[in-house]
């Protein structure tokens, strides 16, 4: 069993490289040019900052001229109007994250990743930190200039808000982070099943369709703790500066969807580490 | 080196290795050899860590390679379908690799230029032929500049050039001091390159031993031989202990004599031969011998013990075809 078996009745000496040894440093750099070496990538990466961007000055426009009469702008949450642009983003970056692990499996890239890597918890874990640190640099950039853009389109019917004003800055970055927590979901959901088309819809659904469904719960079986608690609806009052009270608060709600969060992603992480690929 | 002890793997009630072990020694080339199906690829997998065994354990240099702290340097793999994203270059999939241990940039453009992809380095992998697409794999799998590297199947979709060389390079990295495990389906093709082989069918061991001992094992050698005097020659030969199988063409198959000990004969005797030739088994026969000799006793032991499981006994039918063909 020993390796000194086989040099001995061969008479050959075994040939002895320089050991190569892999670091989360290395997984990273490796990670960071896989990422933006394939376009489809690129081009989701720049559909969601289109997305977050272009809704920030389009819809203050829309609003602007609803503007009109008294008592137009009580309830106007100036902030969110500049931000919806971050809901459709969502969508886009949570495919983000199943593409950037599924595909790995449906072309099978996922074995060279595995046989350079093989203990593969570092893979995902590089994957999770490389599209984290994207999504929150790129999209952060996207999410302040839709803010600034936004705000200056409401400026015109007096209806903006600045950076400073209270709770501003913390929906701003509530958004940011909403968008990264998203996509690392997908992540964690993209290497738990493998598969694009269906970790996608499965994703589209749970953050669309099923917080629509989750309405119609009765009190009685529980709807309103279920619809707090559930992961879409999380971060309701972390992404504005009105709060809802029928949703978890801000700090308790981010807690809970980091929770949600990991969950998927070391779901996905163990199914990575364990299952044959 | 690879050590396998007792691999045994099953895909849901599909036993595709059962107790396997062999040995792939440094400075060798060991061809691992079998019909397509008997388990050549999934063995392969479990090697390198991507299957894990139902039971038993294979060793990578001591230790399983899932547990490898340098990997790209401890094993080199090609595995049979392209292992790339199809979306992105063959640089950029090779710089990835590289980056995870720390290889150099200089060391990405080496293996490029010697598996002959500097032309199409920059373009997207998804478009390459199967051809390029094996020379990609090899460039992964002498990136981290290894000491054990395993081929899956390498001269697939190769051009004949591309097969010379990928023979010589096999050799080469033996000669360095490498331990070579190469698959094929096609015995001419490791009569050529193996020195040693490891022969499965079923995802069963059934030879383990050198390339030259498996063909004289299987088949035993005769030699055929040719004379005018046919009665003289039966007599000689008989005298010397050999036994005689008339060809059909007015030649005999000698077995048991050596063509030196029979031309001596003859000579002595003043028989005068006209065809004196050393009939050797070609890895292709002896192959063919000992995979049908496996399968009949594989259907003798899982026919009547089979009987329970309605499944097993409509699985075998389509196994044996496989490997007769």
């Amino acid at each position: 069993m020993s390796a000194t078996t086989g040099p001995a009745t061969t008479g050959t000496t075994q040939y002895v490289p320089a050991q190569r040894r892999v670091t989360f440093g290395g997984l990273l750099r490796s990670e960071w040019i896989k990422f933006w070496s394939v376009r489809s990538v690129v081009i989701t990466m720049a559909a969601a900052f289109a997305a977050v961007v272009g809704f920030g000055v389009l819809l203050p426009f829309a609003v602007g001229t609803q503007l009109q009469g008294p008592g137009a702008r009580e309830g106007l949450d100036a902030t969110s109007v500049s931000l919806q642009g971050a809901a459709p983003a969502s969508l886009v970056v949570a495919a983000l994250g199943v593409i950037v692990i599924a595909g790995e499996f449906s072309t099978g890239m996922i074995r060279t990743s595995f046989v350079s890597a093989p203990r593969r918890l570092g893979v995902v874990v590089a994957k999770a930190v490389v599209l984290a640190v994207t999504v929150a640099v790129v999209l952060g950039v996207a999410v302040f200039l839709a803010f600034f853009l936004g705000q200056a389109v409401l400026d015109r019917n007096d209806a903006g808000v600045s950076i400073g004003d209270p709770g501003v800055l913390r929906a701003v970055l509530g958004n940011i982070a909403m968008l990264v927590g998203v996509a690392v979901a997908g992540l964690g959901l993209g290497a738990l099943m493998r598969n694009s088309a269906g970790a996608i819809c499965t994703i589209l659904g749970a953050l669309f369709v099923l917080p629509l469904l989750l309405r119609a719960l009765p009190e009685s079986w529980g709807g309103p703790t279920i619809r707090e608690y559930y992961f879409a609806n999380t971060t309701n009052n972390a992404i504005t500066v009105l709060q809802n009270p029928e949703y978890l608060g801000i700090g308790a709600g981010l807690v809970v969807f980091v929770v949600w969060v990991l969950v998927l992603l070391g779901a996905g992480a163990l199914s990575a580490k364990t299952r044959d690929v | 080196m690879i050590e396998a002890v007792g691999l045994r793997k099953v895909y849901g009630s599909k036993v595709a290795v059962e107790d396997l072990s062999f040995t792939v020694r440094p400075g060798i080339v060991t061809g691992f050899l079998g019909p397509n199906g008997s388990g050549k690829s999934t063995t392969m997998r479990m090697v390198v860590g991507l299957d894990r065994p139902t039971a038993g354990q294979v060793l990578v240099d001591g230790e399983p390679f899932a547990q490898a702290t340098a990997p790209l340097s401890t094993l080199g793999a090609l595995l049979d379908a392209k292992a790339v994203h199809t979306g992105r270059s063959a640089f950029r999939h090779l710089q990835a690799m590289a980056a995870t241990a720390g290889i150099p940039r200089s060391r990405v453009d080496e293996v490029v230029d010697l598996v002959g992809l500097r032309e199409v380095a920059r373009k997207r992998a998804g478009g390459f032929s199967l051809g390029m697409g094996q020379r990609l794999g090899i460039a992964s799998a002498l990136l981290g500049d290894p000491s054990t590297v395993m081929f899956d199947e390498p001269v697939n979709g190769l051009d004949p050039d591309g097969i010379l060389w990928i023979r010589h390079l096999m050799k080469d990295l033996a000669r360095e001091g490498r331990a070579v495990f190469v698959s094929s389906h096609l015995m001419s093709e490791m009569a050529l390159t193996a020195e040693h082989l490891v022969v499965i069918g079923r995802g069963r061991l059934i030879a383990d031993e050198t390339v030259q001992s498996f063909i004289d094992r299987v088949h035993p050698r005769g030699v055929t031989v040719r004379s005018p005097q046919v009665q003289e020659l039966q007599d000689v030969v008989r005298g010397a202990g050999g036994t005689l199988t008339p060809t059909g063409d007015g030649g005999f198959e000698v077995v048991g004599l050596t063509a030196e000990v029979i031309g001596d004969a003859a000579l002595r005797a003043g028989v005068a031969l006209h065809e004196l030739t050393t009939v050797r088994a070609s890895l292709e026969e002896a192959f063919m011998e000992l995979t049908a000799g496996s399968l009949e006793y594989q259907a003798h032991s899982t026919g009547p013990g089979a009987a329970p499981s309605a499944r097993t006994s409509t699985q075998l039918p389509r196994a044996e075809e496989e490997v007769a063909r």
